[in-house]
């Protein structure tokens, strides 16, 4: 009953912190004799009880499970290493591998010390998925598994496909990370996402106007100036003159 | 969240890998008692929900995440109700709300489509009459309760969100008391004595800044302590986003500091800062929904001649030289120098 007895010390800490007594606490979740048979863990909690508890008093059930967790999420660290990494933010690289390094096993940890040095980012995430096929990904990322690099994955290898000539894979990949980014807050996703989306040729002109938007505050190494015109040139648009006439339209 | 929601997926799940009924609850429960879970005859508990997940090569967060998934086709109408309340977007918003409002809604989300209806109407005749304008922010506070719930010490990160864009939409209108509850609020975030309970912590802690910046320079009033203290604080959080890489945040803090140095008279800093709350604006893809408030917002503190000449001299300037955003916020002025 590892998980229960700091799960019930948390219920207890909470209830304490909000100034309750123990049966206002409880008021129709469970009986304090219930209660307290958790509390002496003599007793394993429901879930119903354990869902009453979260719905009451707004826990996020996984958030919470996880905070109980000694283990850092793997999946979440893994991720943050390698986005940051492609961003060239190097300093919070130390510290997200000094959270994982007791849980991670010998094999994923050189692989990441490997990927630090020669930057071969695809390698390591092919490593740690343990697979390659998009579709598979996409599925397992739907089934919870893994979501946090599989996404990583996903615009690493898009990244390899936009100067392919097949755009089978790149179109996929686009259409799920559009799908993800709607209905997610992370809006870095924005900035891989509309590259892609303008290399598939959807919505050209928008899409690149707002990924170089984006590029003046996700990309510390390739200057505005440099990447604006590497991309007026690929794209064949005046990116610059949009912005003008954007900011003039919207202010006359 | 109901118990027999997950007691159904993870029988999908087994199902799904093809996995021997027997040996799927081996030493862990009995056919029986499972049978009985899944009738809603019993319920389960936390250690053997555990066991049948680590079976089927769950954990706890992993199923929940795919549980969300799952969820995540039902909420996406409601998500997109919110997105276009916050990106301004009022009409696709209205739209959207009388598409889910033709199917019945729990208890729960009929108030909170109610709740956003009248936040458009607000936000759609706002200025048109003072005193009716008073008279809903008064409304709004009363109804949603949120002034009382401001004292709390535990928050979900939904309620959290849900007390943001309620302040976002009336903050300007409210008293000058009630103002200084909202930027005491995020103060006691930002030290400690309030905590969000669940949500990701690292964007928790950009948004207890931005948000203390945002209700800090959106009073009428502000001392120049204050002034110093926000001022400080946009700085800091402009380089949290280094980590969080939260855009709206960016926008909203360039917005706040480059009205400020315009207000101030510091039009160096007003103009490399409203350069970039302008390209964060268009970073959203929403530019259209979101500029009209911005081109209302600035119109107190420049002409509409000098922004679009202090946009187009900025984007010249990052057109020639090789410029970094983190590099350049570090070296905005102090805005305590300006707060007197």
């Amino acid at each position: 009953m590892t998980y229960q007895h700091a799960l019930v010390n948390y219920l207890e800490n909470y209830r304490r912190s909000i100034h309750l007594t123990m049966d206002e606490f409880i008021h129709d979740i469970t009986s304090s004799r219930s209660y307290y048979r958790y509390l002496n863990l003599e007793q394993h909690i429901p879930m119903d009880v354990l869902l009453k508890f979260t719905n009451r008093y707004q826990f996020d059930l996984k958030e919470l499970l996880d905070f109980l967790n000694d283990q850092p999420n793997i999946d979440y660290y893994i991720a943050r290493i390698i986005r940051m990494h492609r961003l060239h933010r190097m300093t919070f690289i130390d510290s997200y591998m000094n959270k994982i390094s007791p849980y991670i096993n010998e094999t994923l940890r050189d692989a990441l010390t490997q990927m630090l040095s020669n930057n071969n980012r695809i390698y390591m995430l092919e490593k740690f998925l343990n697979e390659t096929d998009i579709n598979s990904l996409i599925n397992r990322y739907k089934k919870g598994k893994d979501t946090h690099v599989i996404l990583e994955y996903l615009i690493e290898k898009g990244y390899t496909l936009i100067h392919h000539s097949d755009q089978k894979d790149l179109d996929t990949i686009t259409l799920f990370l559009n799908d993800v980014r709607t209905y997610s807050n992370d809006r870095y996703l924005d900035y891989p996402t509309t590259l892609f989306l303008a290399h598939s040729g959807k919505d050209v002109t928008n899409n690149i106007t707002q990924h170089v938007a984006l590029h003046l505050f996700f990309n510390d190494e390739v200057s505005f100036k440099s990447y604006m015109k590497s991309l007026n040139e690929l794209f064949q648009i005046n990116i610059d003159s949009q912005f003008e006439s954007i900011v003039q339209k919207a202010f006359e | 969240m109901d118990i027999n929601r997950y007691v159904f997926e993870i029988e999908s799940l087994r199902i799904e890998k093809k996995i021997n009924q027997d040996v799927f609850l081996k030493d862990i429960v009995s056919d029986r008692q499972y049978r009985r879970y899944l009738n809603q005859e019993s319920v389960m508990t936390l250690d053997i929900f555990l066991k049948l997940l680590q079976r089927l090569d769950y954990d706890v967060s992993s199923f929940l995440t795919y549980i969300d998934q799952k969820q995540l086709e039902e909420q996406k109408p409601l998500l997109d109700i919110r997105s276009a309340i916050i990106d301004f977007d009022y009409n696709k918003a209205k739209a959207l709300i009388h598409d889910v409002k033709k199917t019945p809604q729990s208890k729960e989300i009929d108030d909170m489509l109610r709740l956003y209806l009248k936040l458009i109407d607000f936000y759609e005749k706002l200025d048109l009459n003072k005193d009716s304008d008073n008279q809903k922010v008064s409304s709004f506070l009363k109804e949603t309760n949120v002034l009382s719930s401001l004292q709390e010490t535990y928050f979900s990160a939904d309620k959290f969100s849900s007390i943001n864009l309620l302040m976002n939409k009336i903050f300007n209108r409210v008293e000058p008391v009630h103002q200084k509850a909202f930027l005491d609020f995020y103060s006691d975030f930002i030290e400690g004595k309030k905590v969000v309970l669940d949500g990701d912590t690292l964007e928790n802690i950009q948004m207890f800044y931005s948000y203390f910046c945002s209700a800090t320079f959106g009073r009428s009033y502000i001392s120049e302590e204050e002034a110093e203290k926000g001022g400080r604080y946009i700085k800091d959080a402009i380089q949290l986003t280094r980590e969080t890489l939260m855009t709206y945040n960016l926008m909203a803090l360039n917005y706040l500091n480059s009205s400020v140095c315009y207000l101030h008279k510091l039009n160096e800093d007003a103009k490399k800062t409203l350069f970039y709350a302008l390209m964060s604006v268009i970073a959203t893809g929403n530019h259209q929904g979101i500029f009209p408030s911005f081109k209302l917002a600035y119109g107190d503190v420049v002409s509409k001649e000098n922004l679009i000449q202090d946009f187009k001299s900025e984007l010249k300037r990052h057109l020639e030289h090789d410029t970094k955003y983190y590099e350049e916020a570090k070296e905005f002025n102090d805005l305590s120098t300006c707060a007197g």
